[in-house]
């Protein structure tokens, strides 16, 4: 045990004090910032497009009854005469023209200089078939005003027996962003611990240490350290993240000019603003965080234990990083595979048969449960999903440290899973 | 019993396809600079990993004075491997620090010693540099300074000379005696003969993963003189004793002629007689082995 700790510490040590880690541990908010922030930008400036685009309406049969289409992305006009609207359609003076060809109004041509895009040809469909849907209306003797007191708007609040809301969307949000960065930190720190056996298994390091401490500890003392190296990553980002979201929010939250935009843009959206804080306010109360923490915690440390000892039995069984590829894929898809049936599966139907045994099986587990964990799964199950990781860890640092203690000392041999597995059956 | 730190009793290691040691018993004496001899892939290194505890014996035993080999022990082991290496990319005092703790000194005795080695060994001034700053031939010192830092009382280098340079090499040397002086065993694995004659009081020589010879120096070379004898005369000799036998003729700087004669079995004084019968004689001494012939004449494939 006190080898153990004593590698920690010096794993711990030397990768906290490097420049790389103090820098990715300053930028890694900026970064993921920078990349939301950009996304948002790009939202924003796809509602607030400056000027709308200019179409002609070539209409000889009087189908649309010279109703006035325009909205904030299109401006229309009524044009007598074709020609000369297809002449500024080639000067660009124009976007477009919608050519309607029968009174009815259901046969239309679109006609462009260059290619249209899907979606700009389906709200051009959609502007036309709507102001014609009124004007059917208006031709049997309805109002749009009639029609919208008639039609409901339904404001859907969901309970489950359990109690409580069930906002579903911040659970699943929440979910997936956790699942997310155990995915990320297995990988980060998973590799960084098989490059750190890979090197001291080049430099041939390996041998004194072992002849001072048995290759299990130092390969413990290595999966622990880099944990602690990666725990302390994300307790500094989230850190830095919330300091930094404080003080953007205080920087903008003065600005007059992007509070107009932003209520600009919510008068876009199907509510308000004010409503949907509101709700997100009332959803993420019915978030259990404690259990979700907890969750966090145990299934970040298991799936990233579980995973280090492959990596570190793959570190130890190759010669160089290059050597390492064929062995990353195999032992890196279950996870992969976990991501995705979370995306797919698990935040449609969180309760599915498919969900429920991803996060059963270790490999899959700590991504799959992760997406779980904010609904009404039960302390047992969760319970008995950690308890099956960790069973499993115990089981593959043991394989792992037989591979391992062999490996490490074996240069020169091609390594290949037949190869792993002799070691593996080694007394 | 007493004076033997390191016994190994009918040692043998097996892997799937070949055997590394077979049956090999050596005692290392308390004290001594013991050569573990033989040519590369004899089983130096798996009998040195063996002791070392990083594989294990399949047969036979290891003692370290007196008890049976176990963890406690690796403390009292120091080990300069043949194969090199450091961390490239950590300050050199962090490093002895380090693995002079897995070696189970405490944080304080650690830095403490590592200072003490890196002044003696002239490498002070680098100690807050990393690795990958330093010479070769630094890197190597560094590395023998993580070997003894915890004073452990067998010391096991092998090929300890390699990379060095003769200033170097020279300091090293000094350093091993000096370490010999104060009492630690050395056990030292070389093929590199000249040096085993000039620092190695005894040793064993390994082949084929077999202990073929060992013993003292001394008693090594002297079980391996030959009856051969070099004389060097004024004029010319020609052996009047039919049994001796003249193996190689030649001429020294100063023009006398000097002969290897080859007794089969007539005594020196014999011979001595007969030679001063013809001529006058300048010099006669027995051809004794150096550890070099003895080792090239066990290990030829014709000679076994």
């Amino acid at each position: 045990m006190h080898n153990i700790l004593l590698i920690l510490k010096h794993e711990y040590i030397t990768r906290v004090s490097k420049k790389s880690f103090i820098i990715m541990t300053l930028l890694g908010p900026l970064l993921i910032g920078a990349f939301y922030g950009s996304i948002v930008a790009i939202s924003i400036s796809q509602f607030s497009k400056d000027s709308a685009t200019k179409m002609a309406i070539y209409d000889p049969n009087n189908a649309l009854k010279n109703e006035d289409l325009s909205n904030k992305s299109y401006q229309f006009g009524y044009v007598k005469n074709a020609e000369a609207a297809k002449d500024s359609i080639r000067s660009e003076a124009i976007y477009g023209m919608l050519v309607i060809h029968n009174s009815k109004g259901d046969s239309m041509e679109l006609l462009t200089k260059k290619n249209i895009s899907i979606s700009a040809r389906q709200e051009l469909k959609e502007l036309v078939a709507d102001k014609l849907f009124n004007l059917n209306l208006k031709a049997n003797g309805l109002t749009k005003n009639k029609i919208d007191s008639l039609k409901m708007d339904i404001h859907l609040s969901d309970h489950s027996l359990s109690g409580g809301s069930n906002g579903t969307e911040i659970k699943s949000g929440v979910g997936y962003v956790g699942a997310m960065v155990i995915y990320m930190f297995i990988f980060l720190y998973g590799v960084m611990i098989m490059r750190g056996v890979t090197e001291e298994k080049n430099n041939r390091i390996v041998e004194i240490i072992v002849s001072a401490v048995k290759p299990f500890q130092l390969m413990m003392g290595k999966i622990l350290g880099v944990a602690m190296v990666g725990l302390t990553q994300f307790i500094a980002w989230i850190t830095l993240s919330g300091l930094l979201l404080l003080v953007l929010s205080i920087a903008f939250g003065a600005q007059q000019v992007d509070t107009a935009q932003i209520a600009n843009i919510g008068k876009q959206m199907p509510s308000n603003a004010a409503q949907i804080s509101g709700e997100i306010f009332q959803q993420f109360q019915t978030l259990n965080l404690p259990k979700i923490l907890i969750g966090f915690v145990v299934f970040f440390f298991g799936g990233f234990l579980l995973y280090s000892a492959l990596f570190a039995a793959i570190g130890s069984a190759v010669d160089s990083d290059t050597e390492t590829q064929q062995f990353m894929f195999p032992v890196s898809m279950p996870l992969v595979f976990g991501l995705v049936i979370a995306q797919i599966a698990v935040i449609n139907d969180p309760y599915s048969t498919l969900a429920y045994w991803c996060s059963m099986v270790p490999f899959t587990s700590p991504v799959v449960m992760m997406v779980r964990l904010p609904f009404d799964i039960s302390w047992t199950e969760i319970l008995i999903s950690a308890v099956i990781l960790f069973g499993t860890f115990v089981l593959v640092v043991w394989m792992a440290g037989k591979i391992y203690r062999i490996g490490i000392l074996s240069y020169g041999q091609k390594a290949s899973y037949k190869q792993m597995f002799k070691w593996l059956m080694t007394k | 019993m007493q004076n033997t730190l390191l016994q190994i009793n009918n040692v043998s290691k097996f892997y799937k396809d070949k055997v590394a040691l077979k049956d090999v018993s050596i005692a290392v004496p308390k004290g001594h600079i013991y050569g573990l001899l033989g040519p590369n892939g004899a089983g130096k290194t798996t009998l040195i990993r063996i002791i070392n505890q990083i594989t294990e014996a399949d047969e036979g035993s290891v003692m370290l004075n007196g008890e049976p080999l176990n963890q406690t022990h690796i403390r009292n082991i120091g080990y300069l491997p043949e194969e090199r290496g450091l961390y490239k990319k950590i300050k050199v005092i962090r490093q002895l620090e380090y693995f002079a703790q897995l070696r189970g000194m405490t944080s304080k005795e650690a830095t403490q010693k590592a200072t003490e080695w890196l002044k003696a060994m002239e490498l002070y001034d680098v100690r807050n540099k990393k690795i990958e700053e330093l010479s070769k031939g630094m890197q190597q010192k560094i590395q023998f300074i993580v070997s003894v830092i915890h004073s452990p009382s067998l010391l096991i280098l092998d090929e300890p000379f390699s990379g060095f340079d003769p200033v170097n090499a020279e300091l090293l040397t000094q350093k091993i005696l000096e370490l010999k002086a104060a009492g630690t065993t050395i056990l030292y694995s070389t093929h590199r003969m000249e040096s085993v004659e000039k620092l190695c009081d005894s040793m064993a020589l390994i082949h084929q993963a077999e202990k073929i010879l060992d013993g003292t120096v001394a008693e090594i070379k002297n079980k391996f003189k030959s009856d051969l004898f070099e004389i060097v005369t004024s004029g010319n000799y020609a052996p009047s004793i039919g049994a001796i036998e003249i193996m190689q003729q030649s001429t020294t700087d100063a023009g006398h002629p000097s002969l290897l004669l080859k007794l089969n079995g007539v005594s020196n004084n014999a011979c001595l007689k007969d030679v001063m019968n013809q001529t006058e004689l300048i010099h006669f001494s027995q051809k004794i082995p150096s550890i070099n012939d003895i080792f090239i004449q066990l290990v030829t494939p014709h000679n076994n």
